[in-house]
């Protein structure tokens, strides 16, 4: 009977090519978007969980100030004294890049991790060279990740060989490991030894000479035996305070394994995953799967017609209601395997780019792996049925009789259903297009939008902390560069443009606010092209003694003149304000223009800023490179441009829009089989209305009309409904910026025209189906 | 063998009420051959449909081999009718999308006949009808005598006792139609009991006893 049902099933979807065809593409579709998500929730919830002692793993937490920073000294009092905990480790991390040299060649390494033994005893870790037990055999050992060790090294065995951190400290390398997994939430690429004082990167005290109030917090955490229950020690500890004093007081202990999604205690050094996201990421899975079977149902039971005349006949020679519910399941099953194997595929091809939006890359052979597949197969069959069983039960309740004298049945009442749910599709659809065209307008707005100074053709070269003696070189490199005819200005200043590091009080009266300072020299101006609106020239005599304020200051302070004026603050006697210069973006457009004060000053340069000549790019960058190779080869070399550094500080807004885009197009796609499942079903059952209106004359364009006219309606109301949704929605997302965009009126007016469109084209090719259909066949029903 | 009593059926729309039979009583014994006639609309095949267990009544009572009908449920209808009754239609109403070979095994499927068994008979009534190089054609490609043979084929192959016919030969030519009627002659001969409704003299002549059908009651 079964293979019966199977034979006729996979007949029937032949029969029908088309129609089986967009079923299944546009469940395809949504379950390939439901995949997706699945694959993120996944992953996201299987961070940390891959350390073999992971459930005895826990963080030691101060619960009076909620915080994850506790004196590393804990470490020895909590081994001492409580026997249910295994082992204790360290841990640390600097995300702050440090220079890290190879000899003569410096690079920046970032996420330096301070750890003891313990750390790799009670993680888990792939040792791809050196002793697994015990890595940092001394105070001067260091362990790279593979990572690590390319940068450093290249291709060459780093074991046993020498690098200098930060200058000054020479280390061994004792081991090489494998890459923290994409799910760890900690990450590291170089792990020095936490024994080694110079490696207690924080510190902190009450008071700096009382050495009892110095405090070097570490995160702690602690490997439990195996029977060992939390609560218990928890209380243990909490009840013998003394033990722990004075370094905390209450302590409590967060599990390993809720680490990423859970931890809201202060200072963790981990990567934090955002539970809120993953809820809302589950939920729009959930509605986007409810959509796709309701809109499957829709198309299923508009087709339904042309079963009737088999369910009846079927049920005459025997069925009972129950094996013609069999029939359609089978059937309904067959269509989401189909499905479901579309799904994968588009999955698989389109992972790679939807990886390329996101930060962290999912793999689809998660999908086809144990356990996951087992329940990927459970999914087909659950959803197969859900599927089919609304369609099935209706189509075998016919009587047999009403269909053979009736012809078609209508199922009335659920036709405002339909297209209540139509008009939310089309809902959805609309604002996501409307959202997506604001942003992309905002994204295009920010880019362009004069920041005040010239972006084109200027770089920001970052500086090193460069050692007393090596000044002079830096000086000399300066000087070359300024000869070189490609570079047109150069400037050296403490803080750019983009990033302002440093800020003062207004030091003067009735003013609170501070101001973002930033230190320059006298090519300042020039370089940036950064126009003064006020004041006087800058001469030589100037440096050291002069600033000049923005727009935004002058106003701020309310001055009408610059006549003894002067900000008194940054050195004893401040500094004489001799100008004002028109406001520019020191951020991004997120961010308003403060109040900011230049100061002429050599102090604590951060970058050259270079203006190059157009058309010298190539040659000026191998200047520049060939000559700080030449002068300072210890010190890494990093640079950006200016347009491109600034353009990248709308990456979130428009890996933002790719994905509304993305789900604007998939809104579209479901809202089109939707309305297409409409018009379908109308069609059938006016069949013979438009026969007979055919045959009395009517022409194709004029029924076409007569039946679009319904569909349109629905859009139009979807429109309607859709306008201020979306624009409360993009008002909200633009609230981000500073500085926006106009939300025109045009911008409504065309997505609803895409949508509108798009709808007609929709059902025009069912209505015109119908419209064009013989008469004779339609009213040979009878 | 079929004994039905003051059976009455009717639509209603809003408290009015449509009769399409009324007061109908009717005996029909083993092994007759029973012709139903009547104009368009006269309930004929409503009332095949009432006897086939397909509809039911809205008042009367209605006896099969002493069983009473009208209080089965639903379950034991379908049980009593797959196993005593075969239908015959005027659009043959064969399944498009399976071949004749097919169409022929399903009444066999859903009596959860067996396999080797369901070969068997398939083969025999396709040698009876002489249609076994039509086996694995589709209907579609059948002409229109040729379809009603296989439903007649599908109607018999359980072995029913009663067979009810629609106007058998409402879509065929007058040729196809003398080869029908003749079959379903040699059928109530062999013991099949036959009701039929038709149009046609010629074809009620076929059978044992008329009965006349005119709004709803029976012609006296």
């Amino acid at each position: 009977m079964f293979i019966n049902n199977l034979k006729i099933s996979l007949r029937n979807l032949i029969k029908h090519k088309t129609f089986s065809l967009i079923n299944i593409l546009g469940f395809a579709f949504s379950i390939s978007i439901c995949l997706v998500i699945a694959l993120f929730l996944i992953k996201e919830h299987s961070y940390d969980k891959y350390h073999a002692n992971a459930d005895q793993i826990f963080r030691l937490v101060d619960a009076d100030d909620n915080s994850s920073s506790i004196d590393y000294r804990v470490k020895k009092a909590v081994l001492d004294n409580f026997p249910d905990v295994k082992n204790v480790c360290l841990m640390q991390i600097l995300s702050m890049p440090l220079e890290t040299n190879n000899g003569n060649n410096g690079y920046y390494i970032n996420n330096i991790a301070s750890v003891d033994n313990a750390f790799f005893e009670m993680f888990s870790f792939s040792f791809v060279s050196g002793n697994p037990s015990k890595p940092l055999q001394n105070p001067n050992s260091v362990v790279l990740t593979e990572s690590g060790a390319r940068t450093l090294f290249g291709v060459e065995n780093p074991l046993g060989k020498e690098i200098v951190l930060g200058h000054q400290t020479p280390l061994i390398v004792t081991g090489v490991i494998k890459d923290f997994p994409d799910n760890s939430s900690i990450q590291a690429n170089m792990l020095v030894s936490a024994e080694n004082d110079k490696f207690k990167f924080a510190f902190s005290c009450g008071n700096y000479k009382d050495v009892s109030s110095h405090r070097y917090p570490f995160r702690i955490y602690l490997q439990l035996n195996k029977n060992a229950d939390k609560e218990q020690l928890i209380n243990k500890i909490n009840s013998h305070a003394e033990i722990l004093a004075p370094y905390t007081k209450r302590i409590d202990l967060l599990p390993l394994k809720e680490m990423y999604l859970y931890d809201n205690t202060a200072g963790g050094d981990t990567k934090k995953g955002n539970p809120g996201l993953l809820r809302l990421m589950a939920g729009i899975g959930l509605i986007v799967l409810i959509l796709a079977i309701i809109n499957y149902v829709n198309l299923t039971m508009a087709k339904q017609n042309q079963r009737n005349k088999e369910t009846g006949i079927r049920k005459t020679i025997g069925a009972s209601r129950n094996e013609m519910v069999l029939l359609f399941l089978t059937e309904s099953v067959l269509v989401t395997m189909a499905a479901f194997t579309v799904a994968l595929m588009l999955v698989f091809i389109g992972l790679p780019f939807f990886n390329s939006i996101i930060d962290s890359p999912l793999s689809p052979y998660t999908l086809i792996q144990f356990p996951i597949n087992i329940l990927f197969l459970i999914s087909i069959l659950l959803i197969g049925i859900l599927s089919g069983i609304g369609p099935a039960l209706s189509l075998s309740s016919l009587n047999p009789v009403r269909v053979f004298s009736g012809g078609i049945i209508t199922i009335g009442k659920k036709k405002y259903f339909r297209s209540i749910l139509t008009v939310f599709q089309f809902v959805v659809s609309i604002a996501l297009i409307i959202c997506i065209a604001v942003v992309q307008k905002q994204i295009n707005f920010v880019k362009h939008r004069d920041a005040g100074f010239n972006k084109e053709q200027l770089l920001r070269l970052d500086l090193p902390f460069i050692q007393p003696s090596d000044r002079t070189k830096a000086f000399t490199v300066l000087d070359k560069l300024r000869q070189y005819p490609g570079i047109l200005n150069l400037s050296v200043t403490g803080g750019v443009p983009g990033n302002i590091h440093t800020s003062m009080g207004s030091a003067i009266e009735g003013k609170s606010k501070s101001l973002q300072i930033i230190y320059v020299d006298s090519t300042f101006l020039q370089t940036f092209n950064i126009q003064q609106i006020k004041g006087r020239e800058l001469l030589p005599s100037d440096i050291g003694n002069v600033c000049m304020l923005n727009e935004a200051a002058y106003k701020y302070f309310g001055w009408n003149d610059l006549d003894n004026k002067r900000y008194n603050n940054g050195k004893v006697g401040g500094f004489e304000v001799i100008g004002v210069v028109k406001d520019f973006h020191y951020a991004s457009m997120h961010q308003p223009i403060e109040p900011m004060c230049i100061i002429f000053n050599f102090q604590s340069p951060t970058n050259i800023n270079l203006r190059i000549a157009k058309g010298a790019v190539g040659p000026s960058m191998d200047y520049i490179q060939k000559v700080w190779k030449e002068i300072l080869p210890d010190y890494p070399l990093k640079y950006q441009f200016y347009d491109e550094w600034f353009d990248g500080m709308y990456r979130k807004e428009e890996q933002f829009a790719k994905t509304i885009g993305f789900f604007a197009l998939l809104a579209i796609g479901i809202s089109c089989m939707g309305i297409l499942g409409l018009a379908t079903f109308s069609a059938e059952q006016r069949t013979k209305e438009i026969g007979v209106r055919k045959v009395s004359g009517a022409q194709t364009a004029e029924l076409m009309i007569m039946l679009n006219k319904d569909f349109m309606r629905w859009v139009a109301i979807a429109f309607v409904i859709a306008c201020p949704i979306a624009w409360y929605a993009v008002n909200q997302w633009l609230m981000n910026f500073a500085y926006r965009t106009e939300i025109s009126w045009w911008v409504f007016a065309l997505s609803g025209l895409t949508a509108l469109v798009i709808a007609l084209f929709t059902v025009s090719w069912q209505t015109w189906r119908a419209a064009t259909r013989n008469p004779v066949e339609a009213l040979r029903y009878e | 063998m079929i004994n039905l009593t003051n059976i009455t059926k009717y639509y209603e729309n809003k408290s009015v009420k449509t009769f399409v039979l009324r007061n109908i009583n009717l005996e029909i014994k083993e092994g007759e051959f029973v012709s139903i006639m009547g104009p368009s609309g006269a309930g004929k095949s409503t009332l095949l449909y009432i006897i086939g267990m397909l509809d039911t009544p809205s008042e009367g009572e209605y006896y099969f081999y002493k069983e009473p009908v009208h209080k089965m449920k639903e379950k034991k209808l379908i049980e009593l009718h797959k196993s005593h009754i075969g239908f015959v239609f005027q659009q043959y109403h064969l399944i498009d999308e399976l071949t004749v070979y097919e169409n022929l095994e399903t009444p066999l499927l859903y009596q959860k006949i067996k396999s080797s068994e369901r070969k068997g008979m398939v083969a025999d009534m396709l040698d009876k009808f002489n249609i076994v190089a039509k086996k694995d054609l589709f209907p579609n490609q059948l002409s229109g005598g040729q379809q009603q043979l296989v439903a007649i084929a599908r109607a018999v192959i359980a072995k029913p006792k009663l067979i009810l016919a629609d106007e058998p030969t409402g879509n065929l030519h007058t040729d196809q139609g003398k080869e029908i009627m003749d079959l379903l002659k040699k059928l109530n001969k062999e013991g099949t009991t036959i009701v039929q409704a038709t149009h046609s003299d010629t074809n009620a002549r076929y059978g044992n006893r008329i009965i006349r059908l005119k709004d709803g009651w029976i012609e006296k």
